[in-house]
């Protein structure tokens, strides 16, 4: 009985290791070719990453990106279009970057989607489309990981 | 290590490195000449005079602001050096109300007149750096060079004129030095570097690029020469530290640089009170 106890502990332990693992959504596959990898990474860096993306958005159009931040939503109420981003705030904790995802699977909202706030893995290839006349950028067919421990 | 060499492989931290050392040596080549003429408080009213300029500039939606701030500051940098002196408001207190004077009619013009869906966080970056300078654009990058090369070569061509104009402007002029036209030298100068250090630190925090590495510096050294190499090594040392902590542990990039400053600060304190007195 200690024995087994001892041995939970240590799933349990590694377990917390583990960076995020999913709940209701789908694993990244392995063959899925990721250009620009900023998961893992210093939140300045990827803040700072995240502006150059929007900078000069051309030279990363089509790529798969991958980044963690923080999970938020907002609903347009005369539409009703729901719009899901990775946000990722700057080391001062003022400005803040996000990334407009829309994911692969059919997911309902609210239901298969984290609290606002939580700490997200969002991994999706860079698209461009335009909406009332204005140029935006999103991840299409983006693969949403989160933490279920946290939610 | 693996962690710095892939932080390194992008363009914007290789960008911010670079300018980030051309600042700091700039800065602190005019901090010890700035120190030692009792105009330490400049570059912080001179900051929130380019701080108001941004404002303006803002305001009026110039795409490039920098055409608009880096004449106003070099303007007002003239005004307080050379009328200072003939007015009734003299150096320190014109200063003091330059400086609160701008930083006020910028966040004013901000806040009625700003498009900017996020006005704290502007006036935050503009204030603080924030991660200003790990966002510049290779156009950006270029005009620091070019500046920062045009601030070091005039500083060694006129090194002997601006010491003089440093420590005896009367015997200079007595000399027939023309110290009028070297303390206007001095702060188109100063203005550049503070227009450019506003990317690196943010305009609260100019001060300290100026004023610690050259402090640091008369704590061991004596002679101006030595002075001013040891002021170089060390802003360019810490700058580069500064940064480089900042992007591995998601600190402030500006108020990382400045920590690294006073801990350089107090390591050359003790250094002098070890070889014995402490100069000030």
């Amino acid at each position: 009985m200690k024995r087994f106890f001892l041995f939970l502990l240590l799933i349990v332990s590694v377990s917390a290791l583990m960076p995020c693992h999913a709940e209701g959504a789908p694993a990244v596959s392995d063959d899925v070719k990721i250009d620009l990898d900023l998961s893992g990474m210093s939140g300045t860096i990827v803040y700072s990453q995240i502006y150059n993306i929007m900078y000069e958005p051309d030279k990363y159009i089509g790529k798969t990106i991958r980044l963690n931040g923080y999970y938020d939503a907002y609903e347009d109420s005369e539409t009703g279009n729901v719009y899901f981003a990775c946000i990722v705030p700057d080391a001062a904790a003022c400005c803040a970057q996000g990334i407009e995802f829309v994911r692969e699977d059919e997911a309902l909202y609210p239901e298969d989607y984290p609290e606002p706030g939580t700490d997200i893995l969002v991994t999706g290839r860079l698209e461009p489309y335009t909406e009332n006349g204005f140029d935006y950028l999103h991840l299409v067919d983006a693969v949403l990981v989160w933490d279920s421990e946290r939610d | 290590m693996e962690m710095l060499t892939a932080y390194l492989a992008f363009p914007f931290v290789r960008y911010a490195l670079i300018v980030g050392v051309l600042i700091a040596l700039c800065s602190s080549l005019l901090g010890v000449t700035l120190v030692l003429k009792r105009f330490s408080f400049i570059g912080d009213g001179l900051s929130h005079v380019a701080f108001g300029a941004m404002a303006i500039a803002g305001v009026l939606n110039l795409t490039d602001d920098m055409l608009f701030v880096l004449p106003f500051t070099v303007l007002s940098a003239i005004l307080l050096l050379r009328t200072g002196r003939h007015t009734r408001i003299k150096g320190d207190a014109a200063i003091a109300m330059i400086s609160v004077g701008a930083l006020a009619i910028g966040y004013l013009l901000l806040s009625l007149f700003s498009a900017s869906t996020n006005l704290s966080g502007d006036v935050c970056t503009t204030l603080f750096g924030s991660t200003s300078i790990l966002t510049l654009t290779i156009g950006e990058v270029r005009l620091c060079i070019i500046l920062s090369a045009a601030v070091i070569l005039l500083f060694f061509l006129f090194y002997n004129k601006i010491f003089a104009v440093t420590f005896d402007e009367e015997f200079a002029s007595a000399v027939g030095t023309r110290a009028e036209a070297y303390n206007l030298l001095i702060a188109v100068i100063i203005a550049v570097i503070i227009v450019l250090a506003m990317n690196l630190v943010g305009s609260l925090l100019i001060s300290a690029l100026i004023i610690f590495p050259a402090m640091s510096a008369m704590r061991v050294f004596q002679s101006f020469r030595s002075v001013t190499i040891c002021s170089a090594v060390l802003s360019v040392s810490c700058s580069l530290i500064g940064i480089l902590a900042s992007i591995l542990a998601s600190t402030p990039v500006g108020s990382t640089i400045v920590v690294a400053d006073i801990a350089a600060f107090l390591i050359f304190s003790l250094i002098a009170r070890f070889k014995g007195g402490v100069r000030s």
